[in-house]
């Protein structure tokens, strides 16, 4: 036996085949053809009914059955499905029936054949077999549908191609087919190359290529960096068949054909040892070199985890799609928030993370009572007052949502599995998604209302006539019998002006009004809309002519209302002459309209784009779970089930706890017994003296917080949430190190105003001048407390985009970093350590992020008794294969630690032991 | 104005080891765009016509100062030829060779060299086809009614391809000193004069004075127990009513020590014999046909008479020559002398080498003089802690501790001599030493029952590195001697 390097196709996600039990087989349903019967169909009258199809009717879900059927010349059934074989239709002219399924896995450039078993075969006609990459097809083939037994290969040309089968005829004969295959070929199409499984190939290596590796999770000497296993850089030679797999790529005239070895995408491989699996990861291509004609490939390997950092780092959550969580943004919405229950646009879909598919709420985003911007009023009864509702509600989503979306996305080839995400505190924490300095939700929901003129159902009762002075024209009050219609919420039945209830409010306006002369002599009219009394249009100086000329004012108009409290009207004058002259038309007695304006308004919500285009979305993935692993410690273990699933866990439940209690090895979780292993020749033991003195665990340092900063000032420097770890009875240590959970900041808590002393909330905002507003803050991490009833005041909230508000709320939903507040014995505190908490939020907890999951680990480190034993061992491929790092050893009378594993195949393994105190 | 291919290999059939050159231009794209480049799309199939799923890749030049693209296919190509191990197993569509008179399968394929008769030849030639096209971008905003926008603006366009002939590259290579000949050096006008390449009409079985595919003297030297096969270059389809002029048999005759003929036999090539039918001519696989011509095969081929001959102990000592013939006898290829060795009084013990020769075939030399077996082993230690530690008491045990072997490997080096040899063999051994991959192959003998026949070829890895050619001028008697190394180490149990 060996050492074999074996490569996966590059377009391989780590998925061998989710389809069926045959790990080969990449057509589903092809057996039983289970819901054919209903399956989408297209009829098509195209000549090209099979192009036709693919464009109109295209399969968009994957590993899917869709039907179709020509209608130019004949209409035959559609496929059905009998006693679980399918069953193609033609009549008596020339037609074609068929179906198509989009496949899914595909190995670019690798082979597949068709099989298609037909168990009652028609005596004339043909099957016709085809592949498509999208609607281009790779090639259809005519066989005769009297055939029991059809083959034919195609080369995939992307991960998805679709295959088509359809029958033509032109004899009312139907065939039946009982199963339909497509499987890799078992040639490759050179014929050179030896293939595994999923297109896997094995690699030549130098003559006693052994690989060095450096196996290792997490350094436990290096705090703030996990180092993940590795191999050294070394050269594969260009044998003919290695050239194969990575196709020539020493060829400096080799030009990218979209099929061939490509070094910018990474290249998943297994490393075996005499059968055992040493290494499961990624393999990167570093150079090519050509020393005097003989040619080697300089490769490296590297781990999952780091090619998951490779997967993410360049992801934002603009990436994420979170268009299920669209919903109106209203004061009753946000109520809905607190209860769990915000109702969403549209109900969710399969797949969703955000509650039950189907269901109408969620509650994984939520609107706390934050201070944002510091801008209350009090009230003469002594409340506060909110001027809108962004100045205190703006959206939080929970964060173990935002973890599930990321895992979920389509091209993250990795899931996780993790009781400490799956846990209910991790479960109740949310992120903010503030939208910057600005109280401007960036994207709107807009809705169309009609309104009309009749003149015999208006406010008045009676005409509204022109003046020579401006005046308003006006719409009947909505809905207008027989006609209907509807006014914007923020049209004034009474006044006639539209006033705005919202900042930024658009109102895009198309408008015509009809107005008449009923005067003996000519008159003019003069028209214009006004906005906040300014006028913005006007029609001119418009002459209606003697005894029933009319003028339509009509046309177009865009405005936004910047403030609340904006007003936008339209006006009519008309020049001196008889009063009561000139009005609004008049309809001879019918019922009708002369007016007629269609107002396309911007009531605000929360959409999917709304979150992103601001400020979190330009915050990165993989920076928001580096921030998460480094707050609470995370390490990441590949799943030795699944090397596509990583295992995170807190480091104190990987490498602490677990161990049983027992008489016995076994029971008290230690599964390695190495004492007859180690070469006791040499042995090195060193103490950790290259330890830092201090360490600080802190936040990013929001400077533009004014909360923040003020508590820094008043308590000496200390950072809000911070933690400093002092070493300094170790004398011989130098130096200080800071643990940031970047890219999350610490959040003050405290009252809203001292006077309200259970009004406790989040508050961060900037401050300058003694002015106070809104800032583009760094991500904050809060832990939903429930909704609180307030005893302290009220406060009143303003009615907004349609929907009335409250003026003497008294509860709302508490957002802190205290799983309670006030705080109890055992209270979970979101920030690393100790601190003065604000007034009503009790005793600062001991239970915080640094006791819970970085002291078992410091408290290791900065042992005395703690020490680095590196000897070599005599591994075999098999204690590599079985061991993992989670795995306490025993040699000799003491149980060990392993760090860091440098492993050569045939040699012995250098092992880096920690022997905890 | 179509790409044009200037320059192309001047033989359809080529060994991969030449530089396969093919210089093309297109002078109207190259004066008149931007960003010409010439494309050749590179097309190898073991079928022809090859389909055009097995583009194996795609390759860009950049016009020259004479605006022409000139492109070597021979890195490339050489990767998709390599030697054939495995003789040809039957699968639903043809029939395979056969080991000692059994039917080998697709799924089971035994090793080559031991084969009887016949056998087609799975990897060592393909046939090649190159596209060419002119690739470049395309400027023009609007087609030439100066009115449609051109849907290609600022695109790169690929056009005019240009098709070369199939080729037919085998796994071979040329030394300096074979020697090359040009197309038409008559004229320089002659397009053709700048096409070069090596004849292997040479290989090409019309007349008596024909080679198979071997450098090897044409007298050979082999105990009854070895086994080897020739191959032959079949550039054109073998015997058929369709092509009468096609190789059609071996014809082998037994010669006795005092040179009087003993008997004499064809070995028809037929697809019952493990060749090929007219058939199957466009298949690479039966483009080279291996033959099995040594005693050992012969043995064991289901032909009686060579064994009768063994059996009365006529041939020992004796000779045996093999030609091939037409189907109307005329001969098309020179003849090959084997010379059976008497047995070794001496008791050594004879080591057959096998090497890859320049044409991608097999030859064969038995060394049956002295020859010595030194095997090494190289392993690892480490220190043991002694005693027991891991139970209800401390143990003594006294085997534990010390320095334990953490593994063994041994690996076993032969070094052999030929006997006296003359100045072609010495000639001829160059090719062992250049060769990468040379195999000991051992000798006939009785098999267990559904054996995997692993123990007939074992790979070595010649160590010795240097070779004076010796000549009768200045060495007198000439004698060699070989070193390898076998490649496999043997593993022994681990600790």
């Amino acid at each position: 036996m060996s050492v074999q390097l074996i490569l996966y196709p590059q377009s391989f996600d780590g998925t061998s085949n989710p389809l069926s039990g045959n790990v080969y087989e990449f057509v589903s349903n092809g057996l039983s053809f289970t819901a054919l019967d209903t399956a989408t169909s297209y009829d098509s009258s195209a000549a090209n009914a099979s192009l036709d199809v693919l464009t109109n009717e295209p399969p968009s879900i994957v590993n899917t059955w869709y039907r179709f059927r020509s209608t130019s010349t004949g209409t035959p059934s559609l496929p059905t499905v009998t006693s679980g074989n399918l069953v193609l239709n033609s009549t008596t002219t020339t037609t074609l029936s068929g179906i198509y399924q989009r496949l899914s896995n595909l190995t670019v450039g690798q082979q597949y054949t068709f099989t298609i078993n037909i168990s009652t075969p028609a005596a004339n006609g043909n099957i016709v077999v085809g592949a498509f990459n999208g609607t281009s097809p790779l090639g259809n083939y005519f066989f005769a549908a009297s055939l029991s037994q059809i083959t034919h290969s195609f080369t995939a040309t992307s991960t998805d191609n679709t295959i088509m089968i359809s029958y033509f005829n032109s004899v009312a004969n139907n065939v039946t087919i009982s199963s339909i295959s497509v499987q890799p070929s078992a040639v490759a199409a050179s014929g050179a190359i030896q293939l595994l499984d999923n297109g896997q190939v094995i690699c030549d290596l130098y003559e006693d290529e052994d690989i060095p590796l450096t196996l290792s999770v997490d350094d436990f000497k290096n705090v703030a960096e996990q180092i993940q296993s590795y191999s050294k850089a070394f050269n594969l030679p260009a044998t003919k068949r290695n050239n194969l797999i990575f196709n020539q790529m020493y060829e400096i005239t080799r030009s990218d054909d979209g099929i061939i070895f490509n070094p910018y995408v990474k290249t998943q491989c297994v490393l075996k040892q005499d059968g055992f699996l040493l290494f499961e990861g990624y393999m990167r291509m570093i150079d090519v070199s050509d020393k005097e004609g003989e040619i080697s490939y300089n490769v490296n390997l590297y781990s999952e985890v780091t090619a998951l950092a490779d997967v993410l780092k360049d992801r934002t959550f603009s990436d994420l799609d979170f268009t299920e969580l669209t919903h109106d943004y209203t004061y009753a919405n946000i109520r809905n928030s607190w209860q769990g229950i915000l109702a969403l646009t549209n109900p969710l879909q399969a797949g969703t993370f955000a509650g039950t598919v189907g269901a109408s709420t969620t509650g994984v985003l939520k609107y706390p009572f934050v201070d944002w911007n510091h801008q209350f009023p009090v009230s003469s009864l002594g409340n506060p007052q909110l001027p809108n509702l962004e100045s205190a509600f703006r959206p939080w989503v929970n964060m173990k949502y935002l973890v599930d979306m990321i895992f979920d996305a389509p091209d993250t080839p990795f899931t996780y599995t993790s009781s400490f995400l799956d846990g209910s505190e991790f479960n109740d924490l949310y992120m903010d998604f503030n939208w910057g300095s600005e109280n401007t939700p960036v994207e709107i929901d807009i809705t169309t209302f009609n309104g009309f003129y009749v003149p015999t159902y208006t406010t008045s009762g009676g005409f509204n006539y022109a003046t020579t002075t401006y005046s308003v024209m006006e719409l009947s009050p909505q809905p207008i019998p027989y006609i209907g219609g509807a006014t914007p919420p923020n049209y004034n039945d009474t006044t006639k002006i539209i006033t705005s209830t919202v900042v930024n409010e658009g109102y895009d306006i198309d408008y015509t009004y009809s107005i008449e002369n009923i005067d003996t002599v000519d008159r003019t009219i003069e028209c214009q809309w006004l906005y906040n009394s300014t006028p913005i249009n006007s029609s001119g100086v418009q002459t209606l002519a003697a005894n029933g000329g009319t003028y339509n004012y009509t046309g177009n108009l865009n405005q936004i209302m910047f403030n609340v409290g904006d007003t936008l009207q339209v006006q009519f004058r008309t020049n001196t002459g008889t009063a009561s002259k000139v009005r609004q038309a008049d309809c001879s007695g019918l019922i009708c309209d002369t007016a007629d304006v269609v107002f396309n308004v911007n009531a605000e919500a929360v959409t999917t784009n709304t979150i992103l285009q601001t400020l979190r979305g330009e915050l990165g993935q993989w920076d928001f779970l580096k921030g998460i692993m480094t707050l609470f410690n995370l390490v990441t273990l590949i799943d030795p089930d699944n090397p596509n699933n990583l295992l995170i866990e807190t480091y104190g439940d990987v490498f602490i706890t677990g161990t049983g209690a027992g008489t016995t090895l076994a029971s008290r979780g230690i599964s390695h017994d190495w004492t007859d292993k180690i070469d006791i020749s040499q042995m090195k033991l060193e103490p950790l003296t290259d330890l830092n003195k201090k360490t600080i665990f802190k936040f990013v340092e929001d400077d533009d917080d004014f909360c923040f900063r003020r508590y820094k000032e008043q308590v000496g420097g200390h950072l809000y949430g911070s933690k400093k770890w002092d070493a300094s009875a170790f004398t011989v240590l130098t130096g200080e190190e800071e643990i940031i959970a970047e890219p999350f900041a610490a959040t003050v808590c405290a009252p809203l105003m001292p006077q309200y002393s259970d009004f406790l909330i989040p508050k961060m905002y900037a401050s300058s001048d003694d002015e106070t507003e809104g800032f583009e803050n760094s991500p904050r991490i809060m832990y939903t407390n429930g909704v609180h009833d307030l005893t302290s005041c009220t406060y009143s909230v303003p009615a907004q985009n349609g929907v009335a508000g409250d003026a003497f709320e008294d509860e709302y939903l508490r957002f802190s970093h205290l799983s309670e507040v006030p705080t109890l014995s055992n209270t979970t505190d979101f920030n690393f350590g100790e601190c003065q908490l604000a007034q009503g939020l009790g005793n600062s907890p001991t239970r915080n992020m640094f006791n819970t999951f970085w002291l078992p680990y410091y408290a290791e480190l900065y042992n005395p008794n703690t020490r680095t034993m590196t000897i070599k061992v005599a591994l075999t491929p098999g204690d590599i294969a079985t061991f993992k790092f989670n795995d306490n050893v025993m040699i000799k009378n003491r149980e060990f630690r392993v760090n860091k594993i440098d492993y050569k195949p045939n040699d012995l393994a250098t092992v880096e032991f920690i022997l905890i105190g | 104005m179509a790409t044009i291919i200037e320059q192309k290999p001047l033989y359809t059939t080529l060994p991969s080891g030449q530089d396969i050159i093919f210089a093309v231009s297109n002078s109207l794209i190259v004066t008149t765009e931007l960003n010409v480049r010439f494309v050749a799309e590179v097309y190898v199939s073991s079928e022809l016509p090859a389909q055009t799923g097995n583009l194996i890749g795609t390759f860009k030049a950049t016009p020259n100062n004479k605006g022409v693209g000139i492109f070597n296919l021979r890195p490339v190509l050489e990767s998709y030829v390599k030697s054939d191990n495995l003789s040809r197993g039957a699968s639903s569509s043809s029939t395979g060779s056969s080991y000692k008179g059994v039917q080998n399968f697709d799924l089971s394929p035994r090793i080559l060299h031991v084969v009887d008769q016949y056998s087609g030849a799975s990897n060592i030639l393909r046939w090649v086809l190159v596209k060419f096209k002119t690739e470049y971008l395309d400027k023009d905003e609007y087609l030439a009614n100066g009115v449609t926008p051109n849907p290609n603006y600022n695109t790169l366009v690929k056009v005019q391809p240009q098709n070369s002939q199939w080729l037919k590259v085998f796994n071979g290579y040329l030394k300096s000193t074979d020697e090359l000949t040009q197309g038409n050096t008559t004229s320089n006008a002659t397009p053709q004069a700048v096409n070069f390449g090596y004849n292997t009409s040479k290989f090409h079985l019309t007349s008596s004075t024909k080679q198979f595919l071997t450098n090897a003297p044409a007298t050979q030297y082999a105990n009854l127990e070895d086994y080897g096969t020739i191959g032959i270059l079949m550039l054109e389809p073998i015997y058929s009513g369709q092509n009468t002029n096609g190789f059609y048999k071996l014809y082998f005759k037994y010669y006795d020590a005092s040179g009087s003929l003993l008997n004499e036999e064809s070995m028809v090539a037929t697809t019952g014999t493990g060749a090929n039918a007219y058939a199957d001519r466009q298949l690479a696989i039966y483009r080279v046909l291996y033959a099995g011509i040594y005693p050992a095969n012969l043995r064991s081929d289901g032909s009686t008479m060579f064994a009768g001959l063994i059996a009365a102990g006529t041939i020992q000592g004796g000779y045996y020559t093999v030609q091939a013939r037409r189907q109307d006898d005329s001969l098309i290829s020179q003849p090959y002398t084997i010379n059976v060795n008497c047995p070794t009084l001496k008791g050594y013990a004879p080591i057959r080498l096998c090497w890859l020769n320049q044409w991608g075939v097999w030859d064969y030399y038995t060394f049956t003089m002295k020859s010595t077996r030194m095997l090494s082993t190289k392993g690892s230690t480490y220190q043991q802690l002694a005693g027991s530690w891991n139970d209800s008491a401390y143990r003594l045990d006294s085997f534990r501790g010390g320095k334990k072997a953490f593994r063994v490997n041994a690996t076993e080096k032969i070094s052999m001599n030929t006997d006296f040899v003359n100045e072609s063999e010495s000639e001829w051994f160059e090719e062992l030493i250049n060769s990468p991959e040379v195999y000991i192959l051992e000798g006939f003998q009785d098999d267990v029952t559904d054996s995997a026949l692993n123990q007939y070829v074992t790979p070595v890895r010649l160590t010795t590195s240097s070779y004076t050619r010796k000549t009768i001028a200045n060495d007198k008697l000439m004698q060699y001697t070989f070193e390898v190394e076998k490649s496999k180490t043997l593993r022994t149990q681990s600790i």
